[in-house]
């Protein structure tokens, strides 16, 4: 990952914008706290001055001008621990006392800076580096200035400041650390993903995504994916195993049809045997042309394109018609078909009769076709918690748990009925029409037997 | 072909691909049948309107107009004859579709001729008004549509619902072949093929009762086409 692919990153971004946005907030706050702190130092220092120059001025009202200039006059150069300026001139502007030289008056609070003052006496020890709060005020016979050392404001200042930078430092590092991680941790995940699909997309149809223990959105999408990939995978297995199937489906009635031409076409042959053969042709393309149609009929359905047509359809009525017309079959087979419909019940679900009454035809058929003479094969319908749930059950040879998954793909037949008669489409339509009616078909064990039960979407 | 001749019909095939078209034509003058063949729908819809005919044979699939389109604007413009559209494989919609606009039958291509020729024949010959006979007579035999009551001979015949339904639907078409997918439509409403012989086994239990103990079968076997029940001389 180069830096301008990092940049381009989510997870890197958010992390960004993030930092910016705290660095901000604590700037805003500490400027808040500057500004509220400074301006109350401030208001003490104020006050502090405003008490002497009061205590001067009562002076001045007292014991007169004079008094004042003595008092003054007795006042030290500012130094480092007491910064306080005093000055006063007369009324025509000139100097009558003060610890500091001229300072040209001015109206209201004023910061002076140290460079600007002289001190008086002149003092070389002292070079104050903070400015001096002060104002002038007007006393009998003059006007007086006092001051005072702002440096409390200003260490406070400093130290707010400091806190400030420290602070915004660490925000700034938390944050570009926080994000960091989190933009690479979620980078690695989707780097991940992106690995497995690239393998996916090579034609790796098994690579999957690991999952981490945290069940995060990330984990939901790669749960997702993967899911997605396991159906991809199966549709492209069962692509691959229908093409394969059909075209060994085919190829035995083309072959036989292609033979039994070559066989007529010698000559010699009487009628009769030519008529024959056509009629031997006819009946193994009209095989082909079965298994063809089904398998249109197959796809069809899965394609939903008989979901707007659904109905209001009484499985009751479906299967009592079933079950008269497969009662004589069954006779002339040998079988018992035997039906248990609730009795003075209804069981309407939403769907296709037509498609409906193939389906249950299907499976009845597949247990006549499967199960020797004089097997009871069951119809039952029955409501559970409310879903009708149709179960076709039969004491035949049932299917060997290990390929209950594989008899509803397209073309598949157990190994003991490739010598039946059946296309190994019947199951494949029979789960295709119950998709489309959002039904579940579960093929169990009657012990011994087998029991498929058609369970309808219950009432929602 | 064993199937009785039948008298001569007016038919329209509007169906564009060359070789089917062909099929049909010969196979129904075969039957003694007049044949116009169309291969688009404009074309097609002209001369439906204009002509009389007494069945039309129409793709769903044409050039131009459409076989859907087609027959709702010839319903439209007061066309009676009874259409048997033509579908491709598979198209599990076409039957009710075809229903909707205004035909009376479908055929899924390919199909046999026999099975052509029989849906024709029932179709042409079917009353355009229903007139409902309470009781319907073939020979000896007769059934009594109101009381549900079938006798031949004079003797009472007791008959299951279904192979009541069976020998009614043989007795309406009585001297046509029926086929076996016909019988399904008609007797089960079964649109689909079944893999067991439902047919059959019903057939031959109406047989059991109706003709066995009178020695003249009234219903015979047409072989590669279906069933059909005549007083055969």
């Amino acid at each position: 990952m180069t830096l301008s692919d990092l940049t381009r990153r989510t997870a890197f971004r958010i992390a960004v914008i993030y930092a910016a946005l705290f660095l901000a907030t604590v700037a805003a706050i500490f400027t808040l706290l500057y500004h509220l702190i400074s301006s109350e130092i401030e208001a003490k220092l104020k006050s502090h001055i405003v008490e002497i120059r009061k205590t001067l001025v009562d002076v001045s009202e007292k014991d007169g001008i004079v008094s004042l200039q003595t008092v003054i006059n007795d006042k030290g150069p500012p130094g480092p621990d007491d910064e306080e300026i005093f000055l006063l001139v007369d009324t025509a502007g000139r100097f009558l006392a003060g610890n500091i030289a001229d300072v040209p008056q001015f109206s209201g609070w004023k910061k002076l800076e140290w460079e600007a003052l002289r001190s008086r006496p002149p003092s070389d020890s002292y070079e104050g580096t903070d400015t001096i709060l002060a104002a002038w005020t007007p006393v009998k016979g003059g006007v007086l200035l006092v001051g005072d050392g702002n440096s409390d404001v200003e260490e406070t200042q400093d130290l707010l400041m400091d806190g400030l930078w420290l602070g915004l430092a660490l925000t700034l590092s938390s944050a570009l650390a926080g994000g960091a991680w989190l933009g690479l941790s979620a980078q690695r995940r989707i780097d991940r993903m992106e690995t497995a699909l690239a393998a996916v997309s090579r034609g790796d149809l098994s690579k999957r995504i690991a999952l981490t223990s945290t069940g995060d959105d990330l984990d939901h999408v790669a749960r997702r994916i993967n899911t997605t990939l396991d159906h991809l995978q199966s549709a492209v297995v069962t692509l691959g195993q229908v093409s394969t199937d059909i075209a060994h489906d085919l190829k035995t009635p083309i072959g036989r049809i292609r033979q039994r031409l070559d066989s007529v076409s010698r000559p010699a042959t009487t009628i009769e045997t030519y008529r024959d053969a056509v009629e031997d042709v006819r009946t193994d393309l009209d095989g082909v042309i079965a298994t063809f149609e089904a398998l249109l009929r197959i796809a069809q359905i899965e394609g939903g394109a008989r979901k707007a047509r659904f109905t209001d359809v009484d499985l009751k009525l479906i299967l009592a018609r079933l079950i008269e017309a497969f009662a004589y079959v069954g006779e002339d087979t040998g079988h018992r078909v035997h039906a248990n419909l609730m009795e003075g019940e209804w069981a309407i679900v939403r769907g296709d009769r037509d498609l409906l009454t193939q389906l249950f035809a299907n499976l009845i058929e597949n247990s006549l076709r499967h199960c020797p003479p004089g097997t009871l094969i069951t119809v039952a319908l029955e409501s559970v918690s409310g879903a009708a749930v149709v179960s076709i059950k039969d004491s035949g040879p049932g299917i060997p748990a290990s390929e209950r998954e594989r008899v509803f793909r397209r073309l598949y037949r157990l190994e003991k009925s490739r010598t039946t008669p059946g296309n190994g489409l019947g199951l494949s339509l029979v789960a295709a029409i119950a998709a489309l009616h959002d039904a579940n078909v579960d093929l169990g064990d009657n012990n011994p037997g087998l029991a498929v039960r058609v369970r309808f979407p219950g009432p929602s | 072909m064993t199937q009785p001749r039948s008298q001569p019909l007016r038919i329209l095939v509007i169906e564009d691909d060359r070789k089917t078209a062909d099929f049909i034509e010969r196979g129904l003058k075969d039957e003694g049948h007049s044949v116009d063949v169309r291969c688009n729908g404009n074309d097609g819809l002209k001369y439906a309107v204009a002509e009389t005919y007494d069945v039309l044979i129409v793709d769903r699939m044409l050039p131009g107009l459409d076989g859907l389109s087609l027959v709702k604007a010839m319903r439209g413009a007061g066309v009676p004859a009874p259409v048997i559209f033509l579908t491709a494989l598979g198209g599990i919609d076409d039957r009710v579709e075809g229903l909707e606009a205004g035909g009376d039958d479908y055929l899924v291509k390919p199909f046999a001729h026999a099975e052509l020729v029989a849906r024709v024949h029932a179709l042409a010959r079917r009353p355009l008004t229903r007139q409902e006979a309470t009781v319907l007579k073939v020979a000896d035999l007769e059934m009594h549509l109101i009381s549900r009551k079938v006798a031949r001979a004079g003797l009472d015949i007791d008959l299951q619902p279904r192979e009541f339904k069976l020998l009614e639907v043989l007795m309406r078409n009585q001297g046509r072949v029926l086929t076996r997918s016909m019988l399904l439509e008609e007797v089960w409403d079964f649109h689909f093929d079944p893999k067991t012989s439902i047919v059959e086994t019903h057939i031959s239990r109406v047989r059991d009762k109706v003709d066995r103990p009178f020695g003249k079968a009234l219903i015979q076997t047409v072989r590669g086409a279906g069933y059909t029940l005549d007083d055969a001389e």
